[in-house]
């Protein structure tokens, strides 16, 4: 018998036990495969031949950075290529990441931001060589990032920790820049858009609404009343109602609340919203790691002389926040995906690029390559924070008993 | 006299502790000073937006609600320009529950078959389910209306080339038109028949629970109930000189379909996408359910000699319920909520309403007020079921 039969055998031995193995199981199978391809086949004949990609083309710059001016582009793609070897560096603290996923991880990032460094598309001749310098830079500090922390040079997470929150600001000073500067010219915020917002709002919003979470989260358990009935009200009131209600009134009231003089820019009011928003959720989940603490950690830390604040920061919070890691990681899935109401406000992030792609006169009735593009968009950075969270629940352990 | 032991404490408490010292001192006057910091703070901002309003010449008062509305809304209970305010946000509650029942409803079928798929032992099913889930849950739900509305619903064809599908339904560009029923003299018979299925149904249940009281022995108590009351229910329907119900097809005529319900592209565009959406969170929620029963628990009643069906119903179940029930009102939650959406589609939810009603009276914080009191009595209204619930189901435990 020829290995090529057998492998046949096997092959039909695989079918039967995973396909055909009862009656029952094998019209499922059969129905399946008909449900796939009725759904399956028109969408890749629509794909490869009927779709006009020319709106995605001739659109990269919107998608990517919005109105960011085309000279000034290095700035974001210096951000991007600093992104990947912080992103390398992390994904590195995960002992139970193989090579074979960390790999993968790199190709997916490396999509992903490729993406965003497309971003000049017709604009300037002569980016684009430079452009694929900044990608193979991000690639190579991304592999430096990942070999330096595989060799545990450091304390890994406080060092990541410090550095995620730096380069939070040091990206917000690149992109923004100051009035009067030749060397970084001031790009006010509304120019700002695409993907490049979609993931300055996410990043702000997780960073901005943590500490307040864990605020919250505190002044829930506490036994003094006022506070506890205020953060019990403040969570959830805002948990309660919709995001976008909060993006209204982040509309409406922020310029309201503030005297006439303390203009806030459209951004800066949806920042404000997202942040209370994901706050009220983080603190929940907080509060899950801290009710799921034994008592005599408390007890344990009193009996030590630490004071209160000490056993919060040293005692339970570590314990409490590590115990939710993961539930933390959903919440900032979630709140990227959330990220895309900020359209209906106004901004031209990723969904109201797509908005305003499809408005375009000349691309009339192209609404579902603009869509499937973003969704794709969309669909690959969670899909990547989802395999991360993964990791880290194994890595951390939670939920073996 | 010299060894009661209360006299050393009192002599303690003699000396008095400083007032900075005592924790019911601190504790008091730390709330204190948070009350201040955020008393001073809503303080400014309240000064703030009120002398802001009064520079606009607003007031917040709710009397513009009585106002005419001005604008008109086709979806729902039957609303002219001419109504109120008032109407108006009403129509779109309605609306709000009427897509948000419907979604919930359809949602836990579809996300419990797909959670149930992804258990199963058929490679196709579990990968498909899996595929569903990993693509449907990464996708933002804005996306995803945006594009069942734009690229699927308003992509149908026109109305004299709707697509007829099995049990003449039809779809086009205008929406969908489902077969429906209509009352005829006699349904209100009818109703009273079913009054009388409903009554000897329960009749026949208090008579088996007095048998099984009786007599020990316990049994289904669903089957026989369920028997008499469709028994009745439906030998009335012959009994009736009239059927009591007439099932109304659409059809075509003219430039648009008569009889039969129609739902709006707007309306299908949400219910769709919410309950796809929707689904996908529900079919991972039914699979958590379903593996954190032990499988001991299915072997032990195999072993006790109970069929498929009774360990399902019996042991596996309830069981997963438990883990299921509180994280799905969870999602029924986030639906009705997420319903809010429907205002990039433009179906005329409670959100959208009040949106409109906001730009048109230009009384923006009543209307905030208004929004938030309703959103967040609906979530009151499920966490008190989810409670509920919980406390019912809890485990007795020491």
């Amino acid at each position: 018998m020829s290995s090529h039969t057998v492998s046949k055998n096997m092959m039909i031995l695989w079918l039967r036990k995973n396909m055909f193995s009862s009656w029952r199981s094998a019209l499922l199978s059969l129905g399946s495969l008909w449900l796939a391809y009725l759904i399956l086949v028109p969408i890749l004949v629509f794909v490869v031949h009927d779709a006009n990609w020319e709106v995605i083309v001739d659109n990269i710059h919107l998608f990517a950075v919005g109105s960011y001016p085309a000279d000034q582009l290095w700035r974001v793609f210096l951000n991007v290529v600093l992104l990947m070897g912080l992103i390398g560096g992390t994904v590195a603290t995960q002992t139970t990441m193989g090579i074979k996923s960390a790999s993968l991880f790199m190709l997916f990032t490396a999509c992903a931001l490729w993406i965003v460094i497309g971003g000049n598309g017709s604009d300037r001749e002569g980016m684009n060589a430079i452009n694929h310098y900044f990608l193979i830079a991000g690639l190579g500090l991304y592999l430096l990032g990942y070999t330096t922390t595989k060799k545990k040079a450091f304390s890994r997470a406080k060092v990541f920790g410090i550095g995620w929150l730096l380069y939070i600001l040091l990206s917000l000073i690149l992109l923004s820049g100051f009035t009067g500067n030749s060397f970084l010219p001031k790009v006010t915020n509304h120019l700002w858009g695409g993907l490049l917002l979609t993931l300055l709002v996410t990043v702000v919003g997780i960073a901005a609404s943590f500490p307040f979470g864990i605020a919250l989260a505190l002044g829930r358990k506490s036994e003094l009343p006022v506070i506890k009935l205020f953060c019990i009200g403040f969570i959830e009131t805002i948990r309660g109602v919709p995001l976008i209600t909060l993006l209204f009134m982040g509309q409406v009231l922020i310029p309201l609340f503030l005297p006439p003089a303390l203009v806030v820019s459209n951004l800066v009011r949806v920042m404000i919203a997202v942040t209370l928003f994901a706050a009220a959720y983080m603190a929940e989940y907080i509060r899950g790691g801290l009710q799921a603490l034994p008592i005599g950690q408390n007890e344990a830390a009193q009996a030590l002389g630490l004071n209160r604040v000490q056993t919060n920061f040293l005692i339970i919070l570590p314990q409490a926040i590590r115990a939710v890691i993961p539930a933390l990681v959903g919440e900032c899935i979630a709140l990227f995906k959330d990220t895309s109401l900020v359209a209906i406000v106004g901004l031209l992030d990723l969904t109201g690029a797509a908005k305003a792609a499809i408005g375009q006169p000349n691309f009339i009735g192209l609404e579902a390559e603009v869509f499937m593009t973003i969704a794709l968009v969309y669909w690959i950075f969670s899909y990547l924070m989802s395999i991360y969270s993964q990791n880290l629940e194994r890595q951390l352990g939670v939920g073996i008993r | 006299m010299t060894n009661n032991p209360h006299s050393s404490l009192h002599k303690s408490e003699a000396i008095r502790i400083p007032f900075y010292r005592n924790v019911k001192m601190i504790n008091l006057l730390l709330q204190l000073l948070f009350f201040l910091i955020i008393g001073i703070l809503a303080f400014w901002l309240l000064r703030n937006m009120f002398s802001g309003l009064a520079q606009q010449n607003l007031k917040i008062q709710f009397g513009f609600m009585t106002e005419e509305a001005g604008f008109s809304i086709s979806e729902g209970i039957e609303f002219s320009s001419k109504n109120s305010y008032w109407k108006a946000f009403q129509v779109g509650a309605v609306n709000t529950l009427y897509v948000s029942v419907l979604g919930i409803l359809l949602s836990t079928v579809l996300g419990t078959l797909i959670g149930v798929g992804r258990l199963s032992h058929n490679f196709l099913i579990n990968t498909l389910s899996t595929a569903y889930v990993e693509i449907v849950r990464n996708i933002p739900l804005l996306v995803q209306l945006f594009a069942w509305y734009h690229v699927v619903y308003l992509a149908l064809p026109g109305i004299r080339q709707s697509i007829p599908l099995p049990g003449s339904i039809h779809l086009s560009n205008r929406g969908a038109f489902f077969p429906w029923w209509e009352g005829t003299d006699t349904t209100r018979m009818w109703f009273g028949f079913i009054g009388l299925a409903i009554l000897s149904g329960i009749g026949v249940l208090t008579i088996m629970k007095r048998k099984e009281r009786r007599s020990g022995l316990p049994q289904s108590k669903i089957l026989l109930p369920l028997l008499v009351f469709s028994g009745v229910s439906l030998l009335s329907i012959f009994a009736l000189p009239q059927y009591p119900l007439h099932l109304s097809s659409p059809r075509l005529k003219g430039f648009n379909f008569q009889g039969g319900i129609h739902f709006s592209p707007e309306f299908m565009g949400l219910l769709t996408g919410l309950t796809i959406y929707t689904a996908a969170f529900i079919a991972e929620i039914v699979r958590a359910g379903i593996l954190a029963v032990h499988k001991g628990q299915g072997e032990a009643a195999q072993a006790l000699g109970l069929t498929p069906l009774q360990i399902f119903r019996r042991v596996v179940f309830p069981q997963a319920l438990r883990v299921i029930f509180p994280p799905l009102a969870n999602q029924y939650l986030n639906l009705t909520k997420n319903s809010s959406l429907a205002l990039v589609i433009g179906f005329a939810d409670l959100f959208q309403v009040s949106q409109t009603i906001s730009n048109q009276s230009g009384n923006a914080i009543p209307i905030i007020l208004l929004i938030m009191g309703s959103y967040l009595s609906l979530s009151l209204f499920i966490s008190t079921i989810i409670n509920w619930f919980n406390t019912k189901t809890e485990i007795v435990t020491r």
